[in-house]
């Protein structure tokens, strides 16, 4: 049985913001093994995009334990932390929110090759291409501005920035959500291809239980902070036991056909 | 014959030398519920904000809109209720909800403060607010996306317009709040018999819920017809795509489940 | 579009930066086409402007050339003018970044620093820090930039408490990157244009100030200045008005076009990012 790749146990973290105490996140813990899709699933406020901040290590939080590649995640600071953070990258909803604004695509590629010495700094250019080739980008694209990209170019170059750094576990949260429907299946397929080449792990964080069974090898429901149900896409939608996981069934909408009884 | 709220001919809107929308000619019809398809870039937005005379002042307009159903180019606010994507942009966050509903009332019915007051109160509990005593004092920031956009579409309908337009009012919820508000909206135009303009990138969604389905393009019109028929037998390939790239359950899986 | 071609875009833009070119020329000419001391006597007293082509606007009261003094004087006033500046947004930058990273209580007791140069009325605390210490040019500056140093301060901090929450900064910190790299190349770079459109208004406050304070008596008596000349053509305004008023046209069309010149930078650098 191998190891597993990630293992959180009860981590926690409350927040109060303004008017209105903001999604917590409460003891929560699950595995992720090399290879897998993980997929998170919940409504809003759910905390889903809390844990991936707390994984991500983008806040600290209150209790509970990391373990990533055998080693205790959150007990690394500076330097440290910076060189682990290599093999574990994150992608982020918005395309366009996640690059600044002044940069190239090229600019946006280079960084991590060059903080984590990837490649000498001859060869980075030749890596940039092959980065952009892997998410099937033209080379031609590394001069532009990434303002000048279209959405679904941005973020398939979110992932190529990912994949800079050689990780092992790749965060996605609401990747394809704010995606053209054509591009959200390349996408998808594309996430695929990449994981069946290198063993690449994925945590995918949606509120859409169809993408997620569509990409996932097993699934985790969240609710106010909490894990309420755990399983298979499968077995989660055909037999959904928390009203969390009922509901996310229900609202999923379906293409109604005339071959439908009508409505 | 059915009736027409409104018809449009030949209409064009640009920016500068940008066309967004290019020569759209379509009817509307009283009481229907017609979605418009369209992914981003298509123009949908811009058409809906041509119709409710929300295009900024640097746009150009060309070609014809009657409407047939009012008689006259319908008043924003009064004849036409507009809900828009981001309720957190969309209310202003320093009026109370109550303030922000009971507005379309005062100005477009003539209604004093106290009924409007009343209307509001009414209003909130159609929407399904929580506690819709309290929350008319609510201010926006103190509510979730999904409360924020039921006040939006309360908002709308308070100066009981009858023609309402819906411009990607769920593209920024969540699912499960998604699926709440297309069903609230379903059950206030079934109730009023208002004729609701639904705008959005979800095929799935407009099938479920429209009498007829629109297809943009940049900014032309590539499919008209029936919901059901449309999704069943798309005469488009540009339709055919967007409803192969919808994924639902019966979607053919990338991986398999692994326990 | 590119950013110049937005800055001449606009007829404002096109006449602020016009002017300011000018002016700058003016500047870098003044000793090559008026060389020696602007202050020396260079005619007879009072001769009335367009009478002498030697002397194309006359002389003062002492007999100085005036087109002399203008043409120094631009010299003057846009040296203090763009230092002041430059002091003001470099010390309101550096606080404000300072106050906007760090946070907690080192945050807190800066702004309170800032409140307390806000407060005081701007001429003021340049009076006083000259009439104190004494009027020198560097000083006169340094007065100047002191007073004006609050609001780039403000500016920068709120700025930088924006652009960290972005999701490219969290990025940043996901691939790796060193905070220090995060604040000087991510954050920074976007803070930091709203800030830099402050920088014209500061030269036009900047020249008006240091106007008043040789009006006054309070600048450097070594340099010819336009305030100076100001204060110079009082004592005959009644039978040499031109004496005042020409020195007087000058800053009024320095300031306008500084402040052309600053509506179409702020347009140009908002354009850039907005899309339709």
């Amino acid at each position: 049985m191998t190891e597993p790749l990630l293992e959180i146990v009860g981590l926690s973290k409350t927040f109060v913001s303004g008017g209105r105490r903001v999604a917590a996140v409460e003891s929560v813990s699950f595995d992720i093994r090399p290879g897998e899709t993980v997929g998170l699933v919940g409504g809003s406020g759910s905390g889903k995009s809390t844990l991936a901040r707390l994984l991500l290590r983008l806040t600290p939080p209150e209790s509970g334990r990391i373990r990533f590649e055998g080693k205790d995640w959150l007990g690394l600071s500076g330097n440290a932390r910076r060189r682990a953070r290599a093999r574990l990258q994150m992608v982020f909803q918005d395309p366009l929110a996640a690059f600044n604004p002044r940069a190239t695509v090229a600019d946006v590629l280079m960084d991590p090759l060059r903080i984590h010495g990837i490649v000498a700094p001859a060869d980075r250019p030749k890596e940039v291409e092959r980065l952009l080739e892997r998410v099937g980008l033209p080379s031609a694209l590394a001069e532009r501005s990434v303002l000048d990209v279209s959405g679904g170019q941005r973020q398939r170059v979110a992932i190529a920035r990912a994949l800079a750094t050689r990780p092992a576990l790749i965060v996605l949260d609401e990747a394809v959500s704010a995606l053209d429907v054509s591009m959200r299946r390349m996408v998808l397929e594309l996430l695929g291809e990449l994981q069946k080449g290198s063993g690449l792990a994925y945590l995918f964080i949606s509120h859409d239980l169809a993408v997620v069974r569509a990409v996932s090898h097993r699934v985790l429901v969240m609710e106010a902070g909490r894990i309420v149900e755990a399983g298979t896409a499968s077995r989660i939608i055909e037999d959904p036991q928390s009203d969390a996981a009922k509901a996310l069934v229900k609202a999923v909408p379906k293409l109604e056909s005339e071959n439908d009884a009508a409505t | 014959m059915t009736d027409l709220l409104a018809t449009i001919r030949r209409l064009s809107v640009a920016y500068g030398d940008v066309d967004v929308v290019r020569g759209l000619s379509f009817d509307i019809r009283l009481g229907e519920r017609l979605a418009i398809i369209g992914e981003s870039g298509s123009g949908k937005s811009t058409f809906a904000r041509a119709l409710a005379g929300l295009l900024p002042p640097n746009a150009s307009l060309s070609g014809e809109m009657d409407w047939p159903g009012f008689g006259r180019p319908p008043l924003p606010g009064r004849d036409l209720g507009f809900v828009f994507q981001d309720p957190g942009s969309s209310l202003n966050p320093v009026l109370t909800i109550g303030e922000q509903i009971a507005e379309g009332a005062r100005r477009h019915l003539g209604y004093s403060a106290s009924e409007a007051w009343h209307r509001a109160r009414e209003l909130a509990g159609r929407v399904r607010l929580p506690q819709p005593e309290t929350i008319l004092n609510a201010f926006p920031h103190q509510l979730s996306g999904g409360q924020k956009q039921r006040v939006a579409i309360a908002a709308a309908i308070a100066s009981r317009p009858r023609f309402l337009i819906a411009d990607e009012v769920t593209s920024a919820l969540d699912m499960v709040v998604q699926a709440e508000i297309v069903s609230l909206l379903r059950r206030l135009v079934a109730e009023d018999g208002l004729t609701l303009l639904f705008i959005t990138h979800d095929i799935a969604l407009a099938s479920a819920f429209a009498d007829r389905i629109v297809v943009f393009r940049n900014g032309e019109l590539v499919e008209i017809g029936a919901a059901k028929a449309v999704v069943s037998r798309p005469a488009d390939a540009y339709t055919a795509e967007l409803i192969a790239g919808h994924i639902d359950f019966t979607t053919p899986r990338l991986v398999e489940d692994m326990p | 579009m590119s950013f110049f071609t937005r800055l001449l875009r606009s007829p404002e833009g096109m006449a602020g930066v016009i002017i300011l070119a000018a002016l700058v020329l003016v500047a870098l000419m003044a000793p090559i086409l008026f060389p020696g001391d602007p202050l020396r006597i260079a005619g007879p007293a009072l001769l009335p402007p367009f009478s002498d082509p030697a002397l194309p606007l006359g002389t003062d009261r002492l007999g100085r050339d005036v087109l002399a003094g203008l043409m120094h004087g631009a010299r003057t006033s846009l040296t203090v003018g763009i230092a002041a500046a430059l002091m003001a947004i470099v010390l309101g930058a550096l606080v404000g970044t300072a106050a906007g990273f760090a946070g907690g209580l080192v945050d807190e007791a800066l702004m309170r620093v800032v409140d307390a140069f806000q407060i005081v009325p701007r001429f003021l605390l340049a009076l006083a820090i000259v009439s104190v210490v004494g009027p020198s040019l560097p000083l006169v500056i340094a007065a100047i930039a002191l007073g004006a140093w609050a609001d780039p301060a403000r500016l920068t901090r709120a700025q930088v408490l924006s652009i960290r929450e972005r999701d490219y900064v969290a990025a940043a910190e996901v691939i790796g990157m060193h905070p220090l790299e995060i604040a000087l190349k991510q954050v920074l770079p976007n803070a930091l244009p709203p800030v830099l459109a402050l920088t014209s208004v500061i030269v036009a406050a900047a020249i008006l100030t240091e106007a008043a304070l040789s009006f006054l008596g309070l600048g450097d008596p070594n340099v010819v200045t336009w305030g100076s000349m100001i204060a110079e053509g009082r004592n005959v305004i009644r039978s040499a008005a031109f004496l005042s008023i020409a020195p007087g046209l000058a800053l009024v069309v320095t300031v306008i076009g500084v402040y052309l010149f600053s509506e179409a930078l702020s347009r140009a650098i908002a354009g850039g990012r907005a899309r339709p």
